[in-house]
């Protein structure tokens, strides 16, 4: 049973629908899994053994009935903590809301639980999804399946190190500048950030970010990231930013020819910090998709090189709801990281925002001309693989930065990722590769809006004909 | 604008915090708070803000238009 717990969701759909694989005992099996492995882990600090195999129960009599929902009928899933489960605490990874149980769930876990997927628990995140790691939470540090020693990456850290290690099939994150591509390239496994408004955000907890955050899944192929868009992704008018899209299977889209796609290789912004090996994964998978039939060709988006410029206007004006806690309470339920980042906030000026934003319009001007001349461009989800817990420095292609310092984590975490999150484009991270070190790289596909399907395309042909694809990392091989 | 001095911005942080922070607090916030100006300084002289407002309109305006 444990080795179907490493299989994809296109593997396991078919097993459980023609009745050879019971989701009671699938989901019995996920909850050993996650016993024998979280301690070295603490990706999964919330389990919900009973509901989960109440609900495991309830599938499987309505499989035998002849009742099959689909693909996730029967699946184990996990939620990141600051996405509302009805009746389940919700604590965003915060002191403040250890104790905070939501009454309803969230538009995603509504769509989920619609589709017969099976919730068994919350994962672990960086407190409020303000870094991409997962080092500062209520329930302590995640460790990456690769190398406990090293960083999940993160905000949404537990959930990429659980679906990395077996032990949910699919896991949903939230992303607001690198924070399910991140900890995707770090554990190597597939995590989307939709474009802005197709996922509905009802039910995902403090507005972390207002304008930049997306909901979206992470699992271990391309392909089973397209089967959680076809349950996630649709209007929801309880979210004020979830836009109508046009009606797409994603999923039936993965068969469409990569022959004439055209390819991006980004080669200004995106490699100015890589490692030379993360830069070479990267033109390596150009190269795969010239073979497969692509255009390929080098392009530069000068107007990038002003997001740290955008950026802190657009961070800062959405922490003043944590003030209060960093000004008066805050020193017991803040780490102080966070506490002074939001402090050093409440110096935004508005004539700030107004430049950055005009700033930003320019960026998305050339973006939108570059896209005008490619379908998907492609860049590292990161200048560097998973670095170690234990060390303050993080070396980049220019010497180390200290990542400790927000600044120098944005440099390592996020610099590469925010850039779509600014411009509410599609962009995914797959594996592409295995660092000197042993730990993943991520080649990050990004596209138009609502174009989601054609970079999910993109990745699964990258995937299916030249990347190394899902690896099972030595946590899950040693037990 | 002038960049201003780091007395200057722990004057600014005195009047907006009062005495909710220690002496340290103010320390460890002026290096975050001079960077927040030194962004506000870049941002102005990539001098976005200049045209004459009765020559621009939105659609025209690439500065404006999402």
């Amino acid at each position: 049973m444990n080795d179907l717990l490493f299989k994809s969701i296109a593997e396991m759909a078919p097993l459980i629908q023609s009745r050879q694989v019971s989701p009671v005992e699938l989901v019995g099996a996920a909850l050993d899994h996650i016993a024998l492995t979280d301690g070295r882990l603490n990706a999964f600090p919330v389990v919900k053994a009973e509901e989960a195999l109440a609900a495991a129960h309830e599938a499987e009599a309505e499989i035998m009935a002849g009742c099959y929902r689909g693909q996730l009928h029967g699946l184990p899933v996990g939620f990141k903590d600051n996405i509302a489960v009805r009746g389940w605490v919700t604590t965003c990874g915060s002191p403040i809301l250890a104790e905070h149980v939501t009454d309803y769930d969230a538009a995603v876990v509504e769509r989920l639980r619609g589709a017969g997927a099976v919730i068994i628990g919350k994962n672990n995140m960086h407190e409020w999804a303000l870094a991409g790691s997962c080092t500062y939470s209520v329930f302590g540090t995640v460790h990456n399946p690769w190398d406990p020693n090293r960083t999940s990456g993160g905000s949404s850290g537990g959930s990429g190190a659980a679906v990395s290690a077996g032990q949910a099939f699919l896991s949903v994150g939230t992303d607001a500048r690198a924070s399910i591509r991140n900890p995707a390239s770090y554990c190597g496994v597939v995590g989307l950030k939709p474009s802005t408004g197709l996922v509905s955000r009802y039910g995902e907890l403090p507005p972390t970010s207002a304008q930049y955050m997306v909901i979206g899944p992470i699992a271990r192929t391309a392909a089973d990231v397209a089967i959680a868009m076809n349950v996630l992704a649709g209007y929801d008018p309880r979210d004020p930013n979830s836009a109508p899209a046009p009606e797409t299977d994603y999923v039936a889209e993965l068969g469409a020819p990569i022959e004439g796609l055209r390819v991006g290789l980004v080669t200004n912004y995106f490699l100015d910090d890589a490692l030379p090996e993360v830069e070479q994964a990267v033109r390596d998978a150009a190269r795969a998709f010239s073979d497969m039939g692509a255009h390929v060709s080098e392009i530069q988006i000068p107007g990038l090189r002003h997001m740290q410029l955008i950026e802190p206007s657009f961070e800062s004006e959405n922490k003043t709801w944590l003030l209060d806690h960093a000004l008066n309470r805050g020193k017991d339920f803040l780490h102080q990281d966070i506490r002074f980042r939001v402090l050093a906030g409440a110096f935004a000026r508005t004539i700030d925002h107004e430049r950055a934003s005009r700033v930003l319009s320019m960026v998305k001007w050339e973006m939108d001309e570059v896209l005008s001349r490619v379908d998907v461009l492609i860049t590292p989800t990161n200048a560097t693989p998973a670095y170690s817990l234990d060390e303050p420095e993080v070396l980049l292609k220019g010497g180390p930065v200290n990542v400790e310092s927000a600044n120098g984590q944005s440099r390592v975490t996020t610099r590469l990722t925010v850039p779509f999150n600014a411009l509410g484009l599609p962009a995914v991270s797959v594996p592409c590769g295995v660092a000197a070190n042993g730990m993943p790289i991520g080649l990050q596909i990004a596209g138009r809006h609502f174009e989601d399907q054609v970079v999910l395309r993109a990745a699964a042909a990258y995937e299916r004909q030249a990347g190394p694809g899902y690896l099972r990392p030595p946590v899950a091989t040693s037990v | 604008m002038t960049m201003p001095s780091d007395d200057t911005i722990r004057g600014l942080i005195l009047d907006q915090f009062g005495d909710a922070l220690t002496g340290d607090e103010v320390e460890r916030l002026v290096p975050m708070v001079r960077r927040q100006y030194q962004v506000s300084e870049e941002l102005a002289a990539l001098d976005l803000g200049g045209l004459d407002p009765r020559g621009t309109q939105y659609i025209t305006d690439r500065r404006l238009t999402p």
